[in-house]
């Protein structure tokens, strides 16, 4: 525990130091930025829209906003939340656009799997997609910034600007969400599984 | 109960597990810095490698789009004839800003559309409220109808939602008969632009889904309403056919296990590259349909791959069938090819109980081919 927090503190200093070199004009050091923060937006994005180019995209466009912005950043949250709070607003446009357009890929093969009674024809990632759909933009959020990054409910609310019971009673809802839906998701894997084979 | 609790708690923890350790593999840093690069082009001091590169890679791409156009010219298809008509909108005349067209990074077909003068330039806008709409430009190919979309704001405000974000309604009439899609994702659909205060709305027709065929010309009357704004934009768009297809109905079929998989049409324009697939089942009483997992990868003769743009699909219900009907538009291809290769794949994933989708060093999805409905069809440039 205690080694852990050190090396996480270790880190957190180490990103300090870049920020202030890149905040200072030295934009290759933005570089170790992109680095160390590149996996986690990339799954954030990955799993709020639900495709792996867009995401990829997503994710430089969100390091490049990031990097046009850093004078205006200063630590009255971590880097990392920061990042993650352009990272939630870069998704929520791409979203309001891909309600309109891109869905129809999830929503085609929903209507399949709903309409037929084919649930067969999904596969493991839509599982989690699906599961994800059931949630709303805040809960998928707040689960995804508690399984991408571990964060305390109090960091969690300070990113989205909530307050933590706030924060706390949406994932409590989450949750059973969550369960609600774990049994037909399974019975969807396993149908899957049975197709494949 | 209690271990029922812990039993769930268990189980949403995996999920988590599972969301966390999704396996990638991810390297952005020197395209995302080279994308910053190009993106200060205001300042021409800054001059890089990376940025001579993506110069490079630009003039690449407009070479590319040139090469189409006079192979399609060669290939005795009709020359390109913009047509400029008046509107009946309420008009502001402004100088038109640059286009949005040209602007469109993600989809090379209507960057190719202003480049090439083929899209037709309009200066059609409606204000309510100190907002001002305006209709840029519009193309159609046959296959889609691509709509510039701009806005003014008052003076002195600046809003931080993109123009898309404001869009809370679209609706079209064509020829003055509404056209009543299902739902937004069936026909309409709107084109990430960079900038902010701009966008690309299409819309397809439904002739594949039980709807009619969109005429050669037509008027379209684009009806949408801005978020704060009570009352609804609404614009007439003159729309007209740029007629410069190559339109192809092979029906060729392929069958795999249970699977039978037919090309109906592929269409060719300097803007998209159209293709209807059809996929249905041999044995139609079975439980298990696997259809939908089944993706295709479209490429010309020299193997390069095109980028899908949108698409939509529908379930024929007729006699007992219920084949799967799918519009896919994608990427003009850069040259006119010989043939073109329909390539169907699934995605793999893992062994139960991980499941997970697997992934090659780069982070992408690991595809497999299904060689047993690859399907190539011959283009023939004098079509």
């Amino acid at each position: 525990m205690t080694t852990s927090n050190t090396s996480k503190e270790n880190a957190d200093l180490a990103i300090k130091t870049i920020v202030e070199q890149v905040q200072s004009g030295d934009v290759h050091a933005y570089t170790e930025i992109i680095r160390s923060f590149q996996k986690q937006i990339y799954i954030y994005c990955y799993y709020l829209l639900g495709n792996k180019e867009e995401a990829e995209d997503a994710a430089q466009d969100i390091f490049i906003k990031g990097l046009e912005n850093i004078r205006n950043f200063s630590y009255t949250v971590s880097f990392s939340a920061w990042l993650y709070k352009i990272a939630h607003h870069h998704c929520m446009d791409l979203l309001k656009r891909k309600n309109k357009s891109y869905k129809f890929w999830t929503s085609f093969k929903k209507e399949q799997a709903y309409d037929q009674s084919h649930r067969q024809a999904y596969e493991y990632d839509d599982f989690i997609h699906e599961l994800l759909e059931k949630l709303n933009v805040d809960e998928k959020r707040i689960l995804l910034l508690r399984s991408i990054e571990e964060y305390s409910f109090d960091e969690i609310a300070s990113i989205m600007e909530l307050k933590p019971t706030t924060v706390r009673k949406k994932y409590e809802r989450l949750r059973k969400k969550l369960l609600k839906e774990k049994k037909l998701g399974g019975e969807i894997y396993e149908h899957s599984l049975k197709t494949g084979g | 109960m209690n271990t029922r609790l812990k039993q769930e708690d268990k189980e949403v923890d995996q999920l988590e597990k599972i969301i966390r350790e999704t396996p990638v593999e991810v390297d952005l840093v020197n395209r995302t810095m080279r994308k910053y690069e190009s993106s200060r082009d205001t300042k021409p001091s800054e001059k890089s490698r990376t940025r001579q590169k993506l110069h490079h890679r630009i003039m690449i791409i407009t070479t590319s789009a040139a090469m189409i156009f006079s192979l399609l010219i060669i290939a005795n298809l009709i020359s390109p004839t913009p047509v400029t008509i008046k509107t009946t909108a309420t008009k502001k005349d402004e100088p038109i800003s640059s286009s949005v067209f040209k602007s469109s990074e993600r989809d090379i077909g209507l960057h190719a559309a202003d480049e090439k003068g083929l899209s037709t330039k309009l200066n059609t806008s409606i204000t309510h409220e100190g907002f001002t709409l305006s209709v840029t430009e519009v193309v159609y190919d046959g296959t889609r109808v691509a709509i510039g979309l701009k806005r003014h704001q008052k003076e002195g405000e600046n809003s931080k939602e993109s123009l898309s974000e404001q869009i809370s309604k679209v609706e079209f009439s064509l020829n003055g008969e509404p056209l009543n899609y299902p739902n937004i994702i069936s026909g309409v659909f709107m084109q990430p632009i960079k900038d902010k205060d701009a966008e690309v709305i299409e819309i397809t027709d439904r002739k594949n889904h039980g709807g009619k065929p969109f005429p050669k010309q037509f008027n379209l009357t684009l009806s949408t309403t801005i978020a704060g704004i009570s009352e609804p934009f609404i614009i007439d768009i003159p729309v007209r056919d740029i007629g410069n297809h190559i339109n192809l109905q092979p029906k060729i079929s392929r069958k795999y296990k249970n699977n039978h998989f037919t090309i109906e049409q592929v269409i060719l324009t300097p803007i998209t590259t159209s293709i209807t697939i059809r996929k249905a089942l041999l044995d139609k009483s079975t439980s298990v349909d696997s259809r939908g997992g089944i993706n295709i990868d479209v490429f010309d003769d020299q193997g390069n791959k095109l980028k899908l743009i949108h698409g939509n699909g529908s379930r024929e219900t007729n006699e007992g069938t219920s084949d799967l009907i799918e519009d896919l538009r994608l990427h003009p291809f850069e040259t006119l090819p010989k043939s073109i290769t329909i390539k169907p794949y699934i995605y793999l994933y893992d062994a139960y109980p991980n499941g997970a989708l697997q992934l090659d060093e780069n982070g992408d999805r690991i595809i497999q081919y299904i060689q047993e409905l690859e399907i190539t069809i011959p283009i023939n440039s004098k079509e």
